[in-house]
């Protein structure tokens, strides 16, 4: 009995050490680093190891989405370490959170603990409430390189945003990703690659369609300065239904115009306005003589009694509220404030659309053969009048969108559907600085310098915004606190912003000391501090990218020396220099009339998309640039 | 006429009662017609806001089983300016459950200037759950336009006796009138912690009044902070926190005491606080009872060497426990778990890895203990009261040969004795029960030196090798940079300042070695470094200035500039000029210095022979403190820095 006994025991030890794993017998766990090829090494500082999306949609309003990633972290450069998935608290339910750390040989240094797995609210400052959640997790092992693995299971109710596959980000190599999408019969699901060439295996039978994609071995890939964005060099799989529901409303984003359709069923009827507000905008069109002049007043009416409050709670981050809540409350978000101003103009019998859009990010994934809402905001459009709206902003004059809106590709919904628009685009004329400077110097090396420039465009922004927000004494603090002038005081300092059009005017009066440094017998001037532009992209080994230049701006400048008495002009550059290029142009003339010296510069900057070599062309125009800012004009003592 | 007259004496007794529960200065919606009327605030004409009052009381009750208080809050705000209608956002967080504290009757209304009022409902407040133990009610005042009048009032019930709420009387816009009054049983013994703020906040205290009702009544101390007619505060840069200067008053518990004669005491001596923090699980016994650190300990003995000095043991000591662990970013005092359990997850808070390298140290010999401190931004240490609550990190200190040295291990590129900036707060207090002491928290100087050896051409070129090295916080700030990039900040350095630049090889040395000064050494090109015209050549000898440009620019300050640590700079540049070419200019030399040795600068340039010079300017900060009332001796040193660095050297052609 005992010997049975006995055996039965020796063999179960045996199989249990049979079956715990390969890892006592294998020298290293299949994570280990050693076995990532050194091609993926190259310029990463992330491993993906593995990687599958799996999402199953059995129905207009669910979804399943089972993830999970193996990453290694190769230094302590990578970001793999911080984990945050994202969701919506009145859609979205995040469940089956697992997570595991694993050592340079790939093995199991230990479980991640639910309570390292922190719930936050996601709502930013801008918001007052909302339901944008995020459940994070940040790991550490502080042995690099270590691997990272992380599962998890999202399930959506009634929504009509699909995630997009981004398969690696910058530095960031792959061994092998998977994303899996199946769909129910009824749902012809809407792809699209962008930047890498990547078509599914396509498997339909009966109920289900599944698309499957695989990637393997793919390289990191470096950011480099000056570069188009992210959307435009990271490979990615767009998804978009073309069957959703959200909430209880049903829409289809097989074209542009059926989703146009959707969300104009969405934001149906809610522009009423009570009976008091209908009798406030008669009362105050009344003396107008033109469409345009009854939205000039309108949108001020708007901005003077309204403000940003953001209360996006489920449905309610996709269905403006009400016009009646707006005149109530004086207060909503982007979709409400616009959703209030269509209102009013309707009651002046002017037609208006809102334009959904993507405020301030530098990608536009939004394109005419995809159909798929990579939106955040939302603006008003007048087609009769070619007139844009930024309802949201207490600021803005008419019809100015800001350079967080300009010439994006965005769509505008209409009662028969919508289509995809751009917003306008402002030209290097319409955005302008033009300083007219008088700089007195005396022979000390102070000087009185008096100026006064326009600002246009996107360049005045932020002086209307100053001019909004802060007090005098705040505006000259700030003025004081940001200038590249060596110290002064103030005498008069003024900024002045005009109501209709995108200009503003500052004006000052100071006096600074040490604006030349005095050597000796002579002084040296800079003959431009006031609008100095320094700025050259680093340089590179070799480019990879090709080259994005965004700026779009032109600045004339006139400067007026008055030279102290009993000096002369010992060394200035030639008086004529211009410099013309693609990516726009620099020149600067100088004229010497008596003791005056007259320095006029204009600088346009052009955007524009080059290929890479011409990085080198680009960092030579702006070393030129800039070399030529700092120059010193140099003064010397007259010899008596 | 008997029943009038007991009528009358009982209204007396209820006017008597009602007068001592009534809730203060403020009525709710009874504003004045002059604040309604109001178009600018008159102390401060440009303010575009002010707060016309703010009250608060603060209300004890043993009605439950856990002692708790009432907290009510009234605040009435006057818009003055549309910039300011983002002030009608409000946002009252407080612990929720999990932290024991709850809001009740939350009201708000806004009172337009022709008098009529707008109350909001239920629907328009929200509760933000922003982590399990905090939380935050939210809502937005409707209607809001300059000359409106916003109010609200709550109620928070907490069982935080402890500190109770810190109460500041300062804020962004200025402020007519705050008060806080709190009713304090007698068996409970406070003390206040009042930063005046160059304020005056007036204290009173009635002890004669009668706290709680019904069952529950006790005798009570009624105490009352008030200010008036408070300035805006305006933030400042170089400063540790605001909050150190701004007029607030805080709450501590020290005693309770029983009316069986016992009492507890909550603050004691800083001997008690130091043996009490010694016994404690989350604290001393952590680094004291070696079972719950010995795995740390033991993997440390490998890596120190037993018969090294005890400076080398520490050097070792501080190598090994910031290879193992990775600093989570946050600061707290109290262990989280045991050290051998936070060993093994690899990742902890400040105080945590500190505390691992104490033991280690203390298990080899040595007589370390913890240095308990507040960081620059959570605010200034308090010496006067044993206050635990004031802390939130700690460092490691001990002496070797006499000199004391603090430990901060929280990365591999700090030093033995460079703690980090945060963490550079002016003083600690060395919990030790037997000798407890508050010690000044004081770096070496931290030096850079840049050696320039440079040809000049009749291009203007410069050619030749920089050699420059640090040690101190400028080696720290650099080797994080090396490990970034092959060039570390050199590139964008020199390219800054010089577009032309060209880097044609680069050596770092001794940058893993953090005991030992980083030294770089560079062979370059700068094209274009000199202003060539005619026969004259102009060249910036000080290729990298001690400053860009001074950022002090206000005339005056209100708060002191606290820099964070003592700093030399040393520049010297050998130049040799081209053939053909006389000196004609050099810069005359200087020697400044701040009153009390605070600072130094000297400027000097030689010439060596026809064809080369020398130029040597060094800049030292000895002093980190500087009051308002010196801010503008330092704004001219600067100036005076910067404008002698940028003079020229004028060289003319031989005729």
């Amino acid at each position: 009995m005992t010997a049975m006994k006995n055996k039965i025991l020796l063999m179960g030890l045996v199989l249990f050490c049979l079956n715990t794993g390969s890892s006592l017998f294998a020298q290293n766990g299949i994570y280990a680093v050693s076995n990532i090829d050194s091609e993926l090494l190259k310029d990463a500082h992330t491993v993906i190891r593995y990687e599958k999306m799996e999402i199953h949609i059995p129905s207009a309003s669910k979804s399943v989405m089972k993830y999970k990633s193996v990453k290694t972290l190769l230094n302590e450069n990578s970001h793999a370490d911080e984990l945050v998935i994202s969701y919506d608290k009145s859609f979205n339910k995040i469940g089956k959170i697992k997570g595991k750390i694993y050592d340079a040989s790939g093995r199991l240094v230990r479980e991640l603990k639910k309570s390292e797995f922190k719930d936050r609210s996601a709502v930013d400052h801008s918001t007052m409430y909302g339901d944008d959640r995020y459940v994070s997790v940040k790991v550490s092992h502080s042995d690099y390189p270590y691997t990272v693995e992380l599962e998890y299971k999202k399930t959506e109710k009634k929504f009509m945003y699909y995630p997009y596959w981004a398969i690696q980000g910058y530095k960031t190599s792959v061994e092998k990703s998977f994303l899996i999408v199946d769909v129910f019969n009824g749902n012809q699901l809407g792809y699209k690659s962008l930047n890498i060439d990547l078509e599914p295996k396509i498997k339909k039978d009966g109920d289900n369609h599944e698309y499957a994609w695989e990637v393997t071995n793919r390289k990191a890939i470096k950011g480099e300065a000056v570069s188009p964005s992210w959307n435009k060099i990271l490979p990615m799989i767009l998804l978009t239904p073309s069957e959703f529901n959200l909430g209880e409303y049903r829409g289809t984003m097989t074209s542009w115009n059926a989703y146009g359709k959707f969300m104009n069923e969405l934001n149906k009827g809610r522009d009423e306005l009570t009976e008091q507000m209908k009798k406030k905008v008669y009362e105050i069109t009344a003396n107008a003589r033109s469409d345009r002049e009854k939205i000039n007043i309108l949108y001020k009416y708007l901005q003077e009694n309204t403000r940003y409050v953001g209360v996006q709670l489920g449905i309610g981050g996709w269905q403006t509220f009400s016009a009646k809540y707006v005149s109530e409350n004086e207060y909503g978000d982007c979709k409400a404030l616009t959703n209030y101003m269509k209102s009013m103009l309707k009651e002046v019998g002017i037609v208006s659309y809102p334009v959904l859009t993507n405020r301030g990010a530098s990608h536009n994934l939004i394109q005419e053969e995809f159909v798929a809402p990579y939106f955040n905001h939302v603006i008003l459009n007048i087609p009769s009048e070619d007139y844009w709206l930024e309802c949201t902003s207490s600021d803005h004059p008419p019809n100015y969108l800001g350079s967080d809106n300009e010439n994006k590709t965005a769509f505008r919904y209409t009662e028969s559907g919508g289509e995809l628009v751009k917003t306008p685009d402002y030209k290097a004329e319409q955005n302008q600085e033009k300083n007219n400077a008088i700089i007195t110097l005396l022979a000390t090396g102070d000087a009185h310098l008096s100026n006064e420039i326009l600002y246009t465009g996107t360049q005045q922004e932020r002086y209307r915004s100053s001019k909004f927000y802060l007090s005098q004494e705040d505006l000259e603090k700030k003025f004081l606190e940001s200038e590249s002038l060596p110290s002064f005081a103030i005498n008069k300092y003024e900024i002045r912003v005009n109501e209709i059009k995108p200009e503003a005017t500052e004006t000052y009066d100071i006096d600074i000391k040490r604006y030349a440094t005095k050597g000796g017998k002579r002084l040296f001037v800079p003959l431009n501090l006031i609008n100095a532009i320094s700025y050259v992209p680093p340089s590179t080994e070799k480019r990879i990218h090709p080259l994005e230049i965004r700026s779009d701006m032109f600045d004339e400048d006139q400067t007026t020396f008055k030279l102290p008495e009993g000096y002369e002009i010992e060394s200035m550059p030639e008086p004529t220099f211009t410099l013309e290029t693609d990516f726009g142009f620099y020149k600067v003339d100088l004229k010497v009339e008596g003791n005056q010296l007259i320095y006029n510069r204009k600088l346009k900057l052009t955007p524009g998309e080059y290929p890479a070599e011409r990085y080198e062309d680009y960092r030579n125009f702006r070393k030129e640039i800039g070399t030529r800012d700092s120059i010193k004009l140099v003064l010397v003592k007259k010899k008596t | 006429m008997t029943i009038f007259r007991i009528f009358t004496s009982l209204l007396f007794l209820l006017l008597s009662f009602s007068v001592s529960a009534q809730k203060g200065p403020m009525k709710w919606g009874r504003v004045l017609k002059a604040d309604l009327e109001m178009t600018e605030y008159n102390l401060e004409p440009d303010a575009e806001a002010v707060v016309l009052g703010e009250y608060a009381t603060i209300d004890f009750s043993f009605d439950s089983d856990v002692v708790n208080y009432e907290f009510f809050f009234h605040k009435r705000i006057k818009i003055l300016k549309e910039s300011a209608v983002d002030r009608g956002n409000i946002s009252i967080g407080y612990s929720g459950k999990g932290g024991f504290e709850r809001i009740r009757g939350l009201k708000a209304q806004v009172i337009f200037p022709d008098g009529s009022r707008e109350e909001l409902g239920k629907k328009d407040f929200f509760e933000e759950k922003v982590t399990d133990n905090w939380r935050r009610k939210k809502f937005a005042f409707p209607n809001l336009k300059p000359g409106c009048v916003i109010e609200y009032k709550y109620k928070k019930i907490s069982e935080g006796i402890n500190t109770l709420e810190d109460w500041y009387f300062q804020e962004g816009i200025p402020v007519r009138f705050s008060q806080i009054q709190v009713d304090i049983p007698s068996v409970y013994q406070y003390v206040y912690l009042i930063e005046s703020g160059s304020q005056k906040i007036e204290h009173t205290e009635d002890n004669n009044i009668q706290g709680g009702g019904g069952a529950t009544s006790f005798k009570a101390n009624r105490v009352t902070f008030k200010a008036e007619n408070i300035p805006a505060m305006k933030e400042e840069s170089y400063i540790t926190t605001m909050r150190d200067y701004q007029a607030s008053v805080r709450f501590q518990l020290k005693e309770i005491l029983y009316s069986s004669g016992s009492s507890q005491k909550f603050l004691s001596t800083w001997k008690e606080l130091a043996k009490e923090l010694e016994e404690n699980k989350s604290l001393g016994r952590n680094y004291l009872k070696s079972s719950t650190h010995s795995n740390v300990v033991n993997a440390a003995k490998s890596h120190i060497d037993k018969s090294a000095s005890h400076l080398d043991k520490i050097k070792q000591a501080q190598k090994f426990i910031t290879s193992q662990m990775k600093w989570d970013g946050s600061y707290g005092i109290w262990c989280k778990e045991s050290l051998n359990k936070l060993f093994a997850k690899k990742i902890a808070d400040g105080a945590e890895i500190n505390l691992m390298l104490l033991a280690i140290l203390r298990s080899q010999g040595l007589n370390a203990y913890p240095a308990l401190t507040s960081t620059r931004d959570h605010g200034k240490t308090i010496h006067l009261y044993p206050i635990y609550e004031q802390f939130n990190h700690i460092m490691v200190y001990l002496e070797v040969d006499g000199k004391p040295i603090i430990l901060d291990a929280l990365d591999a590129f700090h030093p033995v004795g460079y703690p980090h900036s945060n963490s550079l707060n002016h003083f600690a207090w060395v919990l030790n029960k037997k000798d407890p002491k508050w010690i000044e928290v004081k770096t070496k100087n931290s030096t850079k030196s840049f050696l320039a050896t440079f040809d000049l051409n009749v291009e203007g070129d410069l050619k030749g090798t920089i050699n420059a090295g640090s040690n101190g916080y400028y080696a720290i700030t650099e080797r994080e940079e090396f490990h970034d990039s092959k060039y570390g900040d050199w590139k964008n350095v020199l390219e800054g300042t010089f577009p032309e630049v060209q880097i044609d090889s680069i050596e770092v040395i001794n940058k893993e070695e953090i005991d030992k000064s980083l030294k770089v050494n560079i062979d370059c090109t700068i094209a274009k470094a000199a202003q060539v015209n005619g026969d004259f050549i102009y060249l910036n000898p000080v290729v990298s200035p001690a400053y860009g440009e001074n950022r002090f620019k206000l005339e005056k300050r209100n708060y002191p500039v606290d820099q964070i640590h003592p700093w030399k700079e040393n520049y010297i540049l050998n130049l040799t000029i081209p053939e053909g070419y006389d000196l004609e200019e050099l810069p005359e030399p200087v020697l400044l210095a701040l009153p009390a040795d605070g600072g130094r600068f000297s400027h000097q340039i030689k010439k060596i022979d026809d064809t080369h010079i020398q130029l040597v300017s060094k800049v030292t900060i000895k002093q980190t403190y500087f009051s308002p009332e010196e801010y503008l001796g330092l704004k001219k040193f600067i100036d005076l820095i910067i404008e002698k660095q940028e003079e020229q050297i004028v060289l003319k052609k031989k005729s």
